[in-house]
């Protein structure tokens, strides 16, 4: 017969279980009382926000628990405290990092502090996507296709995108070193053959390799894309690329002013964010650069009324535009799905860092009526590519510009498309 | 519901835990059955009315089926029909689409049409709820067990949540006096936590990691893989199924005791067996001891002699193989562990034995991982190309791209450097170093049991962070 414990053990004992119910009954606290405050997690979107709410046919084909097991993981209120633990852990114990819950190996932790998408960063390290030829009729449908904007009077530039780890190669990680090249992106072919049929382009990727000495941060230590400043510089270096078509009146080159350091904003910050971490030596913001640009010649203030086409280096895109006060309206296809405006012209990059004035059109699919409306207007056409994007194929822009303004009938040499990304 | 969410560990555990213990002692069985019941309707809401149905039918024939209340061909009558009623519905939820589908194969080799059919969803835990069924009614028609005192409780020792899912297979005249009375103590219920927590960590930090390996390389087509890959993925994927098997083991056996029971243990260091039937002595040990007293003993077991002794034991692991699911593979996994069974009685326990221990034990590692190569693959030709690359029959492809990275994964070195040695720590009795259940738990000296409660703490919170940081986690066992 065991002996019954003794009264001190039995208050150790009754303590422990007490503390164990605690823990057990720790969200439903933090729920009640607010504390410890709700965490707040970078990079995350949730999915279910109202709480689920219950009925027979739900509950007995099982969607009624599926919601409520996913409404309780998203907005139990300790659930960013526990995720940055777990991210902390990760980091802390075995060098991984996950950009959000269930985003795997979104980031890539590059020397400190600097930062690098996965995704980019597997497009320097894969072999070319795209066939020779694919890439060869692209850049000839692109070349029909700024004919097209030009007999229509409207200037076009394809603008390739910077790809961060074929840039700033020194702060790879260890495992990445030598691994990275252009010869394993699309993107040197894809240069080549623009130039080859003559398509007006910039390569943010050869200019941010000429200024990274002088200028690091063009694309930010935390972000996936240009930053304020390397927006800007290629905004400049867009304008005499521009003037050398002579469809539109000389656009002013205008100077900048002056570069104001100061904290991050928005998408130059948003791969920090993601980390989710309580300390590393990631952790730290790292100032940005702002341009402030000199005033455009009275003449020529709104003189543009601009289209932007592409991935999401066109916010930056935008951003550099408006603070130019060069254009009227910027229209912006998000990935040929969303269409986005900004009304720039009163615009002073002195007073604001960030565009706060940029406002969603809405879901905006590819169809010719929205092709026609988003162009209506329109001055300049500015196609903005990523490395990884160019087997997208311009999410069908050429085509639908074919369509519009060019014989219809009169078809392009077929190429496979790829699926649209809407990931960044 | 699964164990391994924060659900069931911030909202079913502490709700059910705190109207249990509010309940006083006598009545505690009501807020048991009503959570076992929330918790089967959560995973499985349609099923839980034919759970109910059909242990209300199982109470009102154990009562008929007491020995002496009736003649003894109509007690085997009412058996029988219970039994029918059981299995039958385990055969027609778990097996229809495969019959059905084998029929269609057959009426397209006749060039026929195959028949209508709307596919049939298995409820989940079925193939363990149903034993139970058996034990009951078998042990009450034996008479080593009295029928439960009522339909409620009757109910509750099938549908009792910690075992309810994927066992351990209680066998009704083990715990029938607990459902009965019990007693809680906090020594019980702070042990009762260890384990669980000890559960929860093989399943979260060990299993989970070994499953992206073996999930890589299993779904992989077998040609591109290498030799070498193919036994990194059998590797990874025998300790995934351990530790993800023995983790939800402990668990329920770690729930049980938080609430007063206590359930037979199911594994006991499976992997450091130095013979086959030293591994299914050690391996999900409550279905072994099912198969003996209910289907190896009732065939005859070993009274006929060699050649009966090894019948049986095939039919026992034919049923045992067909028990994990309605698939090909797992009947060729049964018939695998049938043909070692029936070499090792032939060769003979005094034969065996003159092979050294370790020489024994690696054969049977070898032997029992080989026969994973069949319950993991999606069919028998998936099988068949896996092992050609195993043994390097086939040439094998360029190899799995992302393989270097998976290697590189350190947190998969760490969870190997702690589970290999651990699952053959009693090949070379190092198994008495590690901490055993305690005969009492209140006997435990306070500093272990501060030590195990902190620990088990952390393990809980760690746990918790890493299912708030990762999605749906399902147990191995639960598709069975």
């Amino acid at each position: 017969m065991p002996q019954p414990p003794s009264i001190p053990r039995r208050f150790l004992q009754a303590l422990l279980v007490a503390v164990f119910a605690a823990f057990l009954l720790l969200p439903a606290f933090q729920k009640a009382t607010g504390i410890p405050p709700r965490k707040r997690l970078g990079g995350i979107t949730n999915k279910i926000r109202e709480f689920p709410q219950w009925a027979p046919k739900s509950w007995l084909d099982g969607s009624y628990a599926r919601t409520m097991d996913t409404w309780i993981a998203e907005q139990i209120g300790i659930r960013g405290w526990l995720v940055n633990l777990n991210r902390q852990i990760r980091y802390s114990c075995f060098g991984q990092v996950e950009g959000a819950p269930l985003r795997k190996r979104a980031l890539v932790l590059g020397k400190p502090p600097v930062l690098y998408e996965n995704l980019l960063m597997t497009d320097a390290l894969r072999p070319p996507q795209i066939p020779a030829e694919q890439m060869d009729n692209y850049a000839f449908n692109l070349a029909r296709m700024q004919r097209l904007l030009r007999e229509q009077g409207k200037a076009f530039l394809v603008v390739v995108a910077p790809n961060k780890a074929l840039i700033y190669t020194n702060s790879l990680p260890a495992w990445a070193e030598g691994r990275v090249s252009d010869a394993h992106s699309d993107y040197r072919p894809f240069v080549d053959a623009l130039r080859r049929h003559n398509v007006p382009c910039l390569d943010s990727m050869e200019l941010f390799r000429e200024l990274a000495p002088e200028y690091p941060g063009l694309v930010p230590a935390h972000g996936i894309h240009w930053g304020h400043h390397g927006a800007w510089v290629v905004w400049q270096r867009a304008i005499p690329l521009l003037n050398q078509q002579g469809v539109l009146p000389e656009i002013p080159v205008l100077e900048t002013v002056e570069l104001i350091e100061d904290k991050p904003a928005g998408m130059s910050d948003e791969l920090r964010g993601q980390l989710n971490l309580f300390a590393s030596p990631y952790s730290a913001p790292v100032p940005c650069l702002y341009p402030v640009a000199a005033p455009p010649p009275a003449e020529t203030e709104g003189m543009l009324d601009v289209l932007v086409v592409g991935d999401s280096f066109g916010f930056g895109m935008v951003d550099a535009l408006a603070r130019s006060r060069l254009c009227r309206n910027v229209y912006y296809w998000f990935y040929m799905q969303s269409g986005k405006a900004a009304h720039p012209a009163a615009y002073d990059s002195r007073e604001k860092r960030g565009l706060s004035s940029i406002v969603s059109i809405g879901a905006m699919p590819s169809t010719d009526e929205n092709g026609r409306r988003m162009l209506e207007g329109k001055n300049l056409v500015l196609l903005v590519v990523t490395t990884f994007n160019i087997d997208k194929f311009s999410w069908g822009f050429d085509r639908l510009v074919n369509r519009l303004y060019g014989n219809p009938d009169d078809n392009p040499p077929l190429y496979q498309p790829g699926e649209v990304n809407l990931g960044d | 519901m699964v164990f391994s969410s924060l659900t069931f560990l911030f909202c079913f555990l502490p709700a059910t835990l705190l109207v249990y213990f509010l309940t006083p002692p006598r009545w505690r069985n009501i807020p048991a059955l009503l959570a076992s019941l929330v918790f089967f309707a959560w995973g499985a809401p349609k099923f839980v009315f034919v759970l109910i149905a059909t242990c209300f039918a199982d109470y009102h024939a154990s009562r008929w089926i007491v020995p002496g209340r009736l003649p003894p061909s109509r007690r085997r009558g009412i058996l029988a029909a219970a039994l029918a009623l059981d299995l039958g519905l385990l055969l027609f939820f778990k097996y229809a689409n495969f019959f059905v589908a084998q029929s269609w194969d057959i009426l397209e080799l006749f060039g026929l049409p195959p028949f209508p059919w709307k596919t049939i969803v298995l409820p989940i835990g079925i193939s363990f709820f149903t034993f139970q069924k058996v034990s009951y009614l078998v042990d009450v028609y034996r008479g080593t067990a009295q029928p439960a005192h009522s339909a409620g409780r009757h109910l509750l020792y099938i549908a009792l949540f910690p075992q309810l899912i994927a066992g351990p297979i209680v066998r009704y005249h083990d715990v029938a006096l607990q459902l009965a009375n019990r007693s809680t103590t906090s020594g019980l219920f702070l042990d009762g936590l260890w384990r669980f927590a000890i559960g929860l960590a093989k399943k979260v930090f060990f299993a989970n990691t070994f499953a992206r390996v073996a999930n890589a390389i299993f779904d992989a087509q077998p040609f591109d893989l290498t030799s070498p890959q193919a036994w990194v993925g059998l590797l990874a994927y025998s300790f995934q199924l351990y530790c993800d098997f023995a983790g939800y083991s402990d668990m329920a056996i770690g729930l049980g005791r938080m609430m007063g029971f206590r359930f037979l243990e199911n594994f006991d260091f499976p992997y450091s067996s130095a013979g086959i039937g030293e591994f299914w002595r050690r391996w999900h040990i409550s279905l072994g001891r099912f198969m003996m007293e209910y289907l190896y003993v009732p065939l005859g077991g070993n009274r006929g002699g060699g050649h009966k002794t090894i019948r049986n034991l095939w039919l026992v692991f034919l049923a045992s193989g067909f028990w994990h699911g309605a698939n090909w593979t797992f009947v060729l996994w049964g018939i695998w562990h049938g043909t070692l069974i029936s070499i090792e009685k032939l060769i003979g326990k005094e034969r065996l034995e003159r092979i050294p221990r370790p020489v024994r034990v690696a054969a049977t590692f070898l032997m029992v991982i080989l026969g994973w190569v069949l319950f993991r693959s999606k069919d028998a030709h998936h099988a068949s190309r896996f092992y050609r690359i195993l043994f390097g029959i086939h040439e094998g492809g360029a190899g799995l791209a992302t393989f270097p990275e998976i290697l590189c994964d350190s947190s998969l070195w760490l969870a190997a450097a702690i589970a290999i040695p651990l699952s053959f720590a009693a090949a070379f009795r190092l198994d008495r170093f590690l901490p055993r259940d305690p005969e009492d738990p209140d006997a435990l000296p306070p500093r272990s049991v501060l030590f195990r409660f902190v620990l088990s703490l952390l393990i809980l919170v760690v746990a918790a962070s890493e299912l708030s940081a990762s999605g749906f986690n399902p147990f191995i066992y639960f598709q069975f």
